[in-house]
């Protein structure tokens, strides 16, 4: 009895040892002196970004010795979205982040995560001095608060080889359907490189560039889902002919039906792909293709489109804003340092370094006037400039993710692979985000 | 007794202890010892498989996209959902193809090594290191190896294909190829683990028989269909459970080498489940699917056993 | 234990055979270690040779450089790898030990129900917890992002209680009477006279337990976000697929290779008690 009493007890010494052992290794890093201010700031990874990022908080730095921006980058993950999701179910989120998709507001700010910053009194006021009239209210959330920092936006429009479009002998950018069909066809024959190298990465966001900009400019705007966002109906505003038209150009092998590794424009790989200014910024800075001459234009229309359309149809806006999550201690100093982060000066400093463009008023205005050294040097991001008054943004749902992954998933098997026509994948994909995103009984 | 070298799976109770005076504290006595020792798997299992098998099953009746908030009633709508959901019953399909086709090769491929390392020939440690390498190796550092030999435009496979004039098979972005390419994968690093197994239920069958029966005049054939398979009927067990378990739960390869796509061809059932729970954050209905899920690995493993035990229950 | 002898009968052909065993083995060592191989040595090319050349000409230890560059925290990720799994293992090894030990040398109440129960949790599939196991760990314990998140739910190994219990079975009786005519405890016995005897057993579920944990990358990849506290394999994973590697395969088989490393170096050393161990407590 004694043996095995003191057994027990040796064995429960054991347990808790090991556990205590265990735990006590979680190093909590310390947060700050007395008297001193420490905010977590989780910056994109973006290179270029940071380039613009860093120096402009160690000057923070200096100049604000009470409070003190701990900068990080985003965790890796699967995408920046899970990252952050995680973080606030596990409740471990930083003060700051620059990375926020806007059309993730309603599920984060649904569970309280993020800071409902029209709290701060000036917030209204100086976000509306900055950002061009009437912009900022495409940003309030449906229970008419603000819980994000409008700060840059990213039109996606095609970068393309001016050298090879001219060897290839066509004139100017193809405007229509057919018109595009044929420049790639030109540049098949007559170069050797590869007209377009899209991916054939069924990942949800893939789609922001290639469907869903085609979408939106043969949609004059329309998004995926209606105006309450709890019903699909890209089903009925073209998806499927944009499909059609995107399957015609892999079954006519004019695009490579795999994956690449490496960056493509910079080894002569691809005529064109469709980013943001931030793609022909990183392909002259960080892989060195400098001399490799590049124009921009926006996305063709179809043929029945082509007296109709306007010169820069619409494309997807692809913005990042800046958020104060709910969790902080200090929301009136992360406000006061992203004020600064984005005030006038940073604005103008994160165009020259990332060619992003701040919402900021005087630059939408007149973009050559805004930054001169910029325009002159590379007047092609003028196209940039012109287009970014003629963006959408994303459905303000909260399954918005879930709406992609279908749009993908049709994507996929009608225009990769073939498997399916696309007014069948269109309409498959219509009534799963019907099931989804209409919040009915059924609904998971 | 004790010099049995293969233990059955109810091996014979020790002798009861000696002292016996007193008639309640022997009770304790008996028992505290070997309740004791188990102390740590218990506690292990309440907290960390049942209360959450329990807790999964709660969920699945529930709707819970938000963890700030408590999770709201939902009824059977998780089940009915699912009923309907032809992405799980397609993700279902994946999994059981990969798992059957994982198992047939697997099985067999193991046996031949086993059969192949069991004749006495130098150098038999050496091989039976190398056959089991790949299993040892983290699944990531292989699926990033094949990731690359996988490659459609430049992939050694391909380029060596191409000597022969193959042209360049799509392994990992054609539908109907990149699931059997990823089984491939797995297999080859499987394989080794029950070659082993294998290996150690050959070498428990008794030289004698073979003898007798190559005596008696029984051909080699004959002497593998008669005495080698139905002695092998355990480890036979053990393997094929063993392997639907692994060709079930299989996550890490696709998630690296092609995400579920292309065109959820390679969506698995756990790839599945992780998207639902942790890219769209909704924990009821993912619960739903793990029990479903779960309950039909049971139904398979309890049918194999039924099969293969069949036998050995005499 | 019956030993492979030599077959004595003399047949002819004797030698072609052994030939063509040899021919087969050699062609399954290329095929099994062939992809790691060049693998290997392709890490230490640059990425226009990735496809074109089997040996790297000239040898560059660039893709290492750039890749140690792109993950900062790789030498701490590596570390967290090896604390976390390290004292898993010990875990597992003292307590799997014990419960096989009294499964399978003592008489008690519920023995044949909780080995059951030890085989039913091995037949387990691990999505059905997954979930609640997260909630439970980073929500309502809180441990996101600290290192008890991986080593709590992982010190018990069920496979461990089975292979410890199958392998004790096999120990004569008479070593554990004479212990207990010595007047010891059953945890002495189990520590001082059946550990030293169980080299094999103990050896298998180390290796077993540390390289599951080792390769395990779904788990970390749900409770642990900060770079501090993350795997060496989820790290290596994420830098595959996040787009930190630039789509640079050099770069990902350079990170492969480190991260391989370590568990071989692991099983060379412990290879031949770790597959005899295998063999003789896999069986029923």
């Amino acid at each position: 009895m004694k043996r095995s009493r003191s057994l027990v007890l040796r064995i429960l010494a054991l347990a808790s040892l090991i556990s205590v052992l265990a735990g006590s290794a979680a190093i909590q890093p310390s947060t700050h002196a007395a008297g001193h201010v420490t905010l977590t700031f989780w910056e994109s990874t973006n290179p270029q970004e940071q380039a613009f990022t860093k120096p402009a908080v160690a000057q923070w730095n200096k100049q604000n010795p009470g409070i003190f921006i701990k900068l990080q980058d985003i965790p890796a993950g699967n995408s920046t979205e899970e990252v952050y999701a995680a973080a606030i179910a596990a409740h471990k989120t930083p003060d700051i982040t620059n990375n926020l998709l806007p059309a993730v507001v309603p599920q984060y700010s649904s569970e309280g995560g993020l800071y409902q910053m029209d709290k701060l009194p000036d917030y209204i006021s100086y976000m509306t001095a900055r950002m061009p009239a009437g912009t900022l209210a495409q940003f309030k959330s449906s229970d008419g608060h603000y819980y994000q920092v409008p700060w840059k936006a990213n039109p996606v429009m095609f970068i393309y080889r001016t050298d090879l479009f001219k060897k290839a002998g066509i004139t100017s950018f193809p405007r229509t359907y057919s018109q595009f069909l044929a420049a790639l066809q030109a540049l098949k024959k007559k170069t050797n490189v590869n007209p377009i190298f899209p991916t054939i990465d069924t990942t949800w966001w893939q789609r922001f560039f290639d469907f869903y900009p085609f979408y939106l400019a043969q949609s004059g705007g329309t998004m995926l889902l209606n105006g309450q966002a709890n019903s699909a109906i890209f089903q009925d505003h073209g998806a499927a002919q944009v499909m059609t038209f995107w399957r015609q150009i892999f079954a006519q092998q004019l695009a490579p039906k795999s994956s690449s590794t490496a960056d493509k424009w910079a080894v002569n790989q691809e005529a064109m792909y469709l980013a943001g200014p931030w793609g022909p910024n990183g392909e002259i800075y960080q892989h060195k293709a400098g001399n490799i001459p590049w124009g921009v234009a926006p996305i063709p229309v179809p043929d029945s489109m082509a007296s109709s359309a306007p010169a820069y149809p619409y494309t997807y806006s692809d913005p990042k804003n800046i958020t104060i999550f709910a969790s902080t201690k200090y929301p009136q100093q992360s406000w006061q340092f992203i004020k600064y982060y984005i005030d006038a000066q940073n604005d103008a400093k994160l165009l020259q370094t990332t060619w992003e463009f701040p919402y900021r008023k005087q630059l939408i205005d007149n973009p050559v006037k805004y930054s001169p050294s910029l325009f002159t040097q590379y007047p092609q991001l003028e196209q940039f400039a012109k287009q970014l008054p003629h963006t959408s943004g994303l459905d303000n749902s909260p399954k918005f993710q879930q709406v992609f992954d279908n749009v993908s998933q049709a994507w996929g098997s009608a225009v990769i692979n073939g498997s399916k026509s696309p007014q069948a994948a269109v309409k498959a994909a219509a009534s799963a985000v019907d099931g989804v995103v209409s919040g009915g009984g059924n609904s998971p | 007794m004790a010099t049995d070298t293969v233990s059955t799976v109810s091996s014979r109770p020790e002798p009861a202890p000696r002292a016996r005076r007193h008639p309640a504290g022997r009770f304790w006595r008996r028992n505290a010892t070997g309740w004791a020792l188990m102390l740590p798997y218990v506690i292990y299992f309440s907290l960390f498989t049942a209360f959450p098998i329990g807790f999964a099953i709660y969920l699945s009746f529930h709707r819970w996209n938000n963890l700030f908030k408590p999770p709201i009633p939902h009824g059977f709508s998780n089940y009915t959902y699912l009923f309907h959901d032809a992405n799980f019953w397609n993700a279902l399909h994946v999994t059981i193809v990969f798992a059957v086709v994982f198992v047939v090769v697997t099985v067999p491929l193991a046996l031949s090594l086993a059969l192949l390392l069991n004749q006495a020939l130098p150098g038999r440690s050496f091989f039976r290191v190398v056959f089991f390498m790949p299993y040892i190796t983290p699944a990531v550092v292989i699926s990033i190896v094949f990731l690359w030999l996988y490659q459609t435009q430049n992939g050694i496979l391909n380029n060596i294909l191409g000597t022969f004039g193959i042209s360049p098979v799509p392994w990992l972005t054609d539908t109907a190829i990149a699931m059997p390419a990823i089984s491939l994968m797995v297999v080859w690093k499987q394989a080794g683990y029950f070659t082993v197994i294998f290996l150690a239920g050959l070498q428990g069958i008794p030289r004698q028989l073979y003898e007798a029966a190559a005596v008696d005049g029984a051909t080699p054939w004959r002497q593998f269909r008669s005495i080698t398979v139905p002695l092998l009927a355990p480890a036979m067990l053990l393997v094929v459970v063993f392997a639907t378990l692994t060709g079930f739960s299989i996550f890490t390869e696709p998630y690296i080498l092609t995400q579920g796509g292309p065109d959820n061809a390679t969506l698995t059932v756990t790839l599945y489940i992780y998207k639902w729970a942790f890219e769209y954050s909704t924990f009821g209905y993912a619960s739903a699917l793990g029990v479903v899920f779960a309950i039909i690995v049971f139904i398979i493993v309890a049918i194999q056993r039924l099969v293969f035990e069949r036998d050995t229950y005499t | 234990m019956a030993v492979v002898t030599p077959r004595a009968v003399a047949r002819p052909g004797h030698a072609i055979r052994f030939g063509l065993i040899y021919v087969g083995l050699a062609i399954g060592t290329v095929l099994f270690l062939g992809p790691m191989i060049w693998g290997a040595l392709s890490s230490l090319k640059t990425e226009d040779q990735l496809y074109t050349t089997f040996l790297p000409s000239p040898f560059t230890t660039a893709a290492y450089s750039d890749s140690f560059n792109a993950i900062p925290n790789l030498g701490r990720v590596f570390l967290n790898s090896v604390f976390d799994y390290g004292i898993v293992t010990v875990g597992a090894l003292v307590f799997s030990s014990m419960a096989g030990y009294a499964l399978a040398r003592l008489q008690f109440l519920g023995r044949g129900f909780l080995f059951n129960l030890v085989l039913f949790t091995m037949t387990i599939p691990s999505m059905l917890t997954l979930v609640p196991l997260y909630i439970l760990i980073a929500d309502y314990f809180n441990w996101g992002d600290t290192y008890q998140a991986i080593i709590a739910p992982a010190l018990v190994s069920p496979v461990g209680i089975f292979l410890f219990r199958q392998f004790f079975s096999t120990l004569p009786m008479e070593l554990f009477e004479a212990g207990r005519l010595d007047g010891l405890s059953d945890l002495s016995m189990l520590f001082r006279i059946a550990w030293p005897l169980s080299r094999g057993a103990i050896v298998t579920v180390a290796v077993l337990v540390f390289m599951n944990g080792w390769d395990d990358f779904l788990w970390p990849l749900v409770v642990e976000h900060d770079q501090n506290y993350q795997t060496a394999t989820q790290a290596v994973g994420l830098f595959v697929r996040g787009g930190a590697s630039n789509g640079y395969l050099t770069w990902q088989l350079a990170m492969a290779t480190v991260l391989a490393l370590p568990v071989l170096a692991i099983f060379v050393f412990g290879q031949r008690y770790f597959v005899e161990g295998i063999a003789t407590t896999g069986l029923k």
